[in-house]
């Protein structure tokens, strides 16, 4: 698998000859050059800084890139002269519209202004007088660690795909990484949870488990995408929302509210990038909408398991806030597949049907 | 290639029966007899915050992860109740904590997360218009920054490349990674930023820059090329924004250095302590990272000649007249020799001594007339 050079460049005289030649004072000089098509990119609004956006012009904006790469599999930045001699790193991601969401250099750009820390932002000591009875307290513990899985595998799914990526796309790389990160700090803000004071772990629960092999092992980035960011993370976010609303002191509100607010990046990436795929190549959505049929009942499996539902109806106080909570999460991650041109899958989704065994 | 399950819910009796038992009320609460053990976790220093540090505790601390997690390849987090049977198994890579350990990996994700900063607006980008420079410096400092943007991006994809394979019991090394790949996100970010902020715009790619690029997404295993990207390449980058720091033409600019380089830093630190982890546990190990760092170093002596060569010489001269030529390639033969000494410094604090009279760079450092010299100060 290793990448030999082509000569043992170490045993090569020419290499140090050239350097000395350099140290001796003969410059070459002759990529001193300057452009015709630089720009003078400026902060558009002084107090949100340089964003992507402002320096998203001329030959450096993505509007430039075409929709299948063929110039440069290398490195090398977008807008950069490509000289003669590149190498190929080999990447699988090479047509825009596989990746591309025009939405991806704001949400990169949310991403790090909306960094976090859970070691100083939760206020952990206010976990000491929680206000749970001992099945509340383990009920959240047992759901901590359903997160701390979750923040895992989504944190490995970008990775899978990012360095596969070429790099004409840097902005979705980019917002790969903040995906990277958010997931790391799930888990990681969930085990503190979850360990906190007298704490401990849970059991994982088998049939999430399930589901995240299905969206990890997703044989596409689009299929993936579409199973993390808009289905996964469509439950995750109201999840968190349904959390907050469900705490019992300050800690776990924040960690609520902060885990829907990380969710939500994952979900607007999601939605766009398969609006922006599917305009550009409508026949796609016969796929996605098979891959969504298939994870969907992995969902259903995640969300009906004794592991997750039970701990779920001890938080909430009983059965009914768990229906309504899972009826607007199905509900609105319908209206977003809608939104991304998927079209209305109500019909065929096996959400519906167990939507109708809670009834 | 994709995994759908082995439960076709919709047509499972169990799960309506499930429900509607749930519904009535009538919960089993088998998630409550978990097994698992009950720890006191606080946070002992409440100016730090709640860390890693002091979830070390216990069956879930780092310091009860044995060499080989023998059983969990899923998704339970360590220190969950799991059934090793019927877990989803994600077919992780790294299964051995020596592939992919650091002594203070957990502090340096700690360190990560309370350090980042945002390109966007911690530069102080419209300042820049106002801070006089000239041109040829400009150029020469934009060719520097289209390296930088070219080459920060391998610390991200090779992260990448490892991190879904690395089992889920290592979750210090998978986070830790994480905040390396959104850290040399940034770099890429802020340096492309900087070279079209200055009205230059993007130079050059550089070829042989990207051959070792190549060569280190394409390692073996991951610490072969943790050794090469941590230890060398990122090690020789640190010492170059330290220089760069020094040459900046703007404040702005050294702003910009000082920031990346308390990231790049942390990064070097890790590859460090992963390759002294690696060989105090697993000496076995040095003759393949001997091997691997043979064929780093060779990739590496082929990118002393290139424009970004000359480009620092032009800053550091601060011009293109002779004078100014002849000041330049004093300051970066100084570089060349440092970035090899500090080299040399990390192999020991590696526990690698024996790595140093085996480098490939001996032989362009005898060239120079320094083995005996400068560099061999860092040997010792």
């Amino acid at each position: 698998m290793a990448y030999i050079a082509p000569k043992d460049f170490a045993s090569d005289p020419a290499i140090v000859q050239k350097l000395m030649k350099v140290l001796g004072g003969d410059l070459d000089l002759s990529w001193m050059r300057s452009r015709d098509d630089a720009i003078n990119a400026r902060p558009s609004q002084a107090k949100r800084g340089l964003t992507l956006d402002d320096i998203n012009q001329g030959v450096y904006s993505p509007d430039r890139s075409p929709e299948i790469v063929r110039h440069n599999f290398s490195m090398a930045p977008r807008g950069a002269f490509l000289p003669p001699g590149l190498p190929s790193l080999g990447y699988k991601l090479n047509r825009k519209s596989e990746v591309w969401s025009n939405n991806a250099a704001a949400l990169f750009e949310e991403g790090k202004a909306r960094h976090w820390a859970p070691a100083h932002v939760v206020p952990w000591e206010q976990l000491r007088e929680h206000g749970y009875d001992a099945r509340e307290a383990a009920a959240w513990r047992q759901l901590a660690t359903e997160l701390i899985s979750i923040g895992l595998v989504t944190g490995d799914v970008p990775a899978r795909w990012e360095y596969q990526m070429n790099q004409e796309f840097h902005e979705i790389k980019y917002l790969m990484c903040v995906q990277m990160l958010d997931a790391a700090r799930t888990a990681e803000a969930w085990r503190k949870r979850a360990l906190y004071g007298d704490g401990g772990l849970g059991v994982e629960c088998l049939e999430l488990g399930e589901l995240l092999k299905m969206v990890a092992d997703s044989g596409t980035y689009p299929c993936a995408s579409a199973s993390m960011n808009v289905l996964l993370y469509s439950f995750v976010m109201t999840l968190g929302a349904h959390l907050e609303w469900a705490a019992k002191n300050g800690a776990d509100s924040l960690l609520g509210t902060r885990l829907a607010q990380d969710a939500g990046r994952f979900v607007a990436y999601g939605v766009d990038h398969l609006r922006c795929m599917l305009r550009a190549r409508p026949s796609e959505a016969h796929s996605l909408n098979g891959h969504l049929d298939l994870v969907e009942n992995g969902l259903v499996g995640w969300l009906g398991a004794r592991a997750h539902l039970e701990p779920l109806v001890v938080v909430s106080g009983g059965f009914e806030p768990v229906r309504t909570f899972y009826e607007r999460s199905v509900r609105e991650y319908f209206e977003r597949c809608a939104a991304a041109g998927l079209g209305d899958r109500r019909a065929r989704s096996p959400l519906t049907k167990f939507l109708s065994f809670l009834a | 290639m994709s995994y759908y399950g082995t439960t076709d819910w919709t047509a499972n009796d169990d799960l309506m029966l499930r429900l509607r038992d749930i519904r009535k009320g009538n919960l089993e609460l088998g998630w409550l007899k978990t097994g698992t053990e009950t720890v006191k976790a606080n946070a002992e220093n409440p100016r730090r915050g709640f860390t890693y540090l002091d979830c070390n505790v216990g069956s879930y601390g780092e310091d009860a992860l044995p060499e080989i997690p023998r059983g969990p390849r899923g998704s339970a987090p360590r220190g969950a109740s799991y059934d090793v049977a019927k877990q989803a198994d994600l077919s992780p890579e790294l299964n051995r904590k020596s592939d992919v350990w650091a002594y203070k990996v957990s502090s340096f994700y700690e360190e990560a997360m309370s350090r980042q900063w945002n390109a966007t607006t911690d530069i102080p980008w419209r300042n820049l218009e106002h801070e006089e420079r000239p041109i040829e410096l400009e150029i020469a400092f934009a060719q520097l920054c289209t390296f930088f943007t070219e080459v920060e991006m391998i610390a991200t994809d090779l992260p990448a490349k490892w991190a879904w394979r690395m089992n889920n019991q290592f979750h210090e090394v998978k986070h830790f990674i994480a905040s390396q790949a959104i850290d040399e996100a940034r770099h890429a970010e802020v340096f492309r930023k900087r070279a079209l902020a200055g009205g230059v715009g993007l130079l050059e790619a550089l070829p042989q820059a990207e051959h070792s690029l190549k060569a280190i997404l394409d390692g073996d295993t991951y610490s072969e090329a943790s050794a090469f990207m941590h230890l060398l390449a990122e090690g020789n980058v640190l010492t170059m924004f330290r220089f760069s720091e020094f040459i900046s033409p703007t404040p702005t600019d050294k702003r910009m250095f000082q920031l990346v380089m308390q990231d790049e830093a942390r990064h070097v630190s890790y590859g460090m302590q992963h390759l002294k982890w690696l060989l105090d546990h697993t000496p076995e190990k040095k003759e393949q990272i001997h091997a691997a760092l043979d064929e780093a170093e060779a990739f590496s002596l082929a990118q002393f000649d290139s424009a970004l060569f000359e480009a620092m010489i032009v800053l550091a001269g601060k011009g293109t007249k002779p004078e100014n030529i002849k000041k330049g390639i004093e300051v970066v033969g100084t570089l060349q020799l440092k970035q090899v000494q500090e080299y040399y410094h990390r192999l020991n604090r590696a526990g690698f001594q024996e790595r140093i009279s085996r480098s490939k760079f001996n032989d362009m450092l005898a060239a120079m007339g320094a083995l005996t010299g400068a560099a061999s100060k860092g040997v010792n």
